[in-house]
């Protein structure tokens, strides 16, 4: 009941502050944003066609990369153009300066001198800009192949002594014991993984401070003293880490929810970043359980460790510096996920994935990305469960204790109070 | 029925703030906490409340050590704010009552009866740190109230209020103690303390100094006041001896629409010294207006008390 009116009121008062109002809507805006920026990138790149010249004696060699050098831009239009331009010995000279003044002017995009006078056996590629892996690589690779291939029909191998020469490894890749079956689905369930795992860390460090000035600003407005008097800690404690939580809950129901419509109606995917794309159809509901379960766990352990820390603290300028040994551990355990995105079987990672700290983003990999027994599993949650319990109890004995600690406490003062009744 | 405090002792590291501090305060009673800054009224006050322990000693309601079961039936109002500063007041007011176990309907009920005694109106949609510092006094008042509580402690509850404040507060001090609640409060306004309460007691540096009903701790000086209003001369009371640089005077007529000169002195009887051989000097010095003998005000025993052992 008390419990149910301590719930209450953060839950409201959080709900209906500017503060929540504004960052859900921001959030939501960077989640569109998100949505749609793969579309506005296309746009962009779609304006990339290049305009190429080829300063040539046949027009063999512009046939053979307008044949062999088909990359398709985002819109579906071919991003390279080629247009021969044959001279003989005597006119190559003027023809080469037209093309500069072409290119200078913006007329094409990069010109391409096969065999020149000067030296028979090479290409030079003229450009305004230096690029990196861009055209001139593909250029290249494609100039190389049709070299390498003319090399070897003149060594006097038969088509089909080239087939067999150039025929692939039949090279297939077959994981067992991991969750997917595919490395592709492998792929997508790390982008997964390691998108919720960015949630996580957020959400672990802004709802934990939230729990922390909290717990500041009923300690400098003197509230404190009225609740001390009215319920018992442990009470207070669990009714403020409980209620912060579900505003942090709600924040997620919106943006999950907007997230997953969004996916929904976009079903080529999201790629959120270059090679990494999330899609609906890979989304397995039972991730988003669990990274409900984790969560939930994760915020309640590091909320008790925030309150209490809130607690010592005195003035509000002081947070930052007092809660920081807790953003290394949340640090440290999301350097732990991402190295466990990598090898989740590591026998460093699977025992330390059992360190409550670390267990919210390094069991929630694990579970994601390989199998785990679900004995681990219970063994796991059940580890936190104690743990959090524990510091609940604790935060709430220094949430008694920091009543009247104004000014510095000292870890010696610390010490004395939870060893006192 | 009673709050008890057996020899109460309580140190901050080597400061003695409550030393070897007894008292009783029986059901019903109004019950004045005097002190200098720094006494340790406050301390004594959270101990009460189960929100620091005692070193040593006993505090008891009713039998019981105190504790959060007894500070339940208990309403507080701390010195300085302890409200949420961006909550509204109502909610605030809600939050309170139904935390300290009232059903929703008679938190309603009571919220609104306070609030419309204590002359709130509109405030009480806005937020606590939007209020004057008066107002927001008068809902922490509120807040310490509304469940009815059975031993009231205020903490300088007159703290920042208007005369028309004041004395809307006095009338719920009445009401409450009327109705067999006890209060315990503390406040530096002696004239409050003398018309609202039935004893008091006055610590200093955690030391009670006085303690009893009102009219005891008045006499504990031993010192009596002569107040005297005349047209004659005072030039007489020199010859008592009356230490004319302690004495307080006024030459003023106007006061009592007297038209002749009156001089009005008050003064400490000096020892051994009979009052009527005072009177009979002034009659043969003029006409005498007023001629009182009393106890001193509780300002001044306090100031005795307190302010002479500073010096």
């Amino acid at each position: 009941m008390k419990l149910f009116v301590l719930i209450r009121r953060e839950y409201l008062e959080r709900v209906r502050s500017k503060t929540f109002i504004l960052s859900t809507l921001v959030g939501l805006l960077v989640i569109v944003a998100l949505s749609f920026a793969p579309a506005i990138m296309d746009k962009i790149s779609s304006a990339d066609k290049s305009q190429i010249a080829v300063l040539e004696q046949s027009g063999e060699v512009t046939r053979y990369l307008a044949e062999h050098l088909q990359d398709k831009l985002p819109n579906g239009d071919r991003e390279f153009s080629f247009q021969a331009v044959t001279a003989g010995k005597s006119d190559w000279a003027d023809k080469r300066q037209a093309l500069i003044d072409e290119l200078i002017a913006g007329k094409i995009s990069a010109f391409i001198e096969v065999s020149p006078p000067e030296s028979p056996a090479g290409v030079i590629w003229h450009a305004k800009k230096i690029d990196m892996g861009g055209a001139s690589t593909k250029v290249k690779t494609v100039l190389q192949q049709m070299t390498t291939q003319q090399r070897i029909q003149a060594s006097g191998l038969s088509q089909a002594q080239l087939g067999a020469i150039f025929a692939p490894v039949d090279f297939k890749i077959q994981t067992e014991g991991l969750k997917a079956k595919t490395t592709e689905q492998q792929a997508e369930n790390m982008t997964l993984v390691y998108f919720l795992l960015f949630m996580l860390y957020f959400s672990l460090i802004v709802y934990g401070m939230y729990v922390a000035n909290g717990v500041i600003e009923e300690k400098s407005n003197r509230v404190m003293e009225m609740m001390v008097s009215t319920v018992d800690p442990t009470t207070m404690m669990a009714g403020k880490i409980i209620g912060v939580g579900a505003v942090g809950l709600t924040q997620y129901f919106v943006w999950i929810g907007t997230g997953l419509g969004l996916l929904a109606l976009k079903g080529r995917g999201i790629p959120l970043l270059p090679g990494m794309t999330l899609k609906l159809s890979t989304i397995d509901p039972l991730y988003l359980l669990y990274f409900g379960v984790f969560f939930i766990l994760g915020f309640l352990l590091y909320a008790a460790l925030y309150a209490g820390i809130g607690a010592m603290v005195s003035r509000a300028e002081d947070t930052n510096q007092a809660v920081s040994p807790l953003t290394f551990l949340i640090v440290i355990g999301f350097m732990l996920a991402m190295f466990s995105l990598a090898s989740p079987d590591n026998p460093w990672i699977v025992g330390l994935s059992y360190v409550p700290f670390f267990t919210p983003m390094v069991f929630f990999s694990r579970i994601a990305l390989t199998h785990v027994p679900p004995l681990s599993v219970v063994l796991g949650i059940m580890d936190m469960l104690l743990a959090i319990l524990l510091l609940i109890w604790l935060a709430g004995k220094l949430y008694r204790a920091g009543v009247l600690m104004y000014g510095k406490v000292s870890w010696r003062d610390m010490l004395r109070v939870l060893r006192a009744r | 029925m009673t709050l008890e405090l057996v020899s109460v002792h309580k140190s901050f590291g080597s400061k003695r703030v409550v030393d070897d501090l007894n008292l009783t305060i029986p059901k019903g009673e109004v019950f004045g906490f005097l002190g200098p800054n720094g006494a340790g009224k406050t301390t004594t006050m959270r101990m009460i409340l189960d929100i620091i322990r005692p070193d040593s000693g006993q505090i008891t309601w009713q039998g019981k050590s105190v504790s959060l079961e007894t500070a339940r039936v208990f309403g507080y109002l701390p010195e300085e704010r302890g409200l949420y500063p961006k909550m509204a007041v109502a909610d605030q007011l809600r939050f309170f009552a139904r935390l300290r176990g009232l059903s929703a309907s008679a938190a309603e009920k009571q919220i609104n009866y306070w609030c419309e005694r204590f002359q709130l109106g509109e405030l009480v949609t806005k937020k606590a740190n939007e209020l004057s510092k008066g107002n927001q006094q008068k809902v922490q008042f509120i807040l310490a109230i509304l469940h009815n509580p059975e031993l009231l402690i205020l903490d300088e509850p007159f703290s920042g209020l208007d005369p028309v404040n004041v004395e809307l507060l006095k009338a719920a001090f009445h009401d409450i103690a009327s109705s067999g609640k006890t209060i315990l409060f503390s406040s530096h306004r002696m004239e409050h303390v003398e018309e609202l309460c039935n004893s008091l007691c006055i610590i200093d540096k955690g030391i009670v100094v006085a303690k009893g009903p009102v009219g005891t701790v008045k006499a504990h000086t031993g010192r009596q006041i002569i107040h005297l209003s005349t047209t004659g001369s005072l030039a007489f009371l020199t010859e008592f001896p009356v230490d004319m640089s302690q004495a307080r005077s006024a030459r003023n007529g106007q006061r009592t629409g007297e038209p002749e000169e009156v001089q009005e002195i008050e003064f400490d009887l000096p020892p051994g010294i009979d009052p009527q051989a005072i009177l009979r000097s002034a009659m043969a010095q003029g006409e005498v207006k007023r001629f009182e003998i009393g106890a001193p005000s509780l300002n001044e025993v306090f100031i005795t008390l307190v302010g002479g052992q500073q010096k």
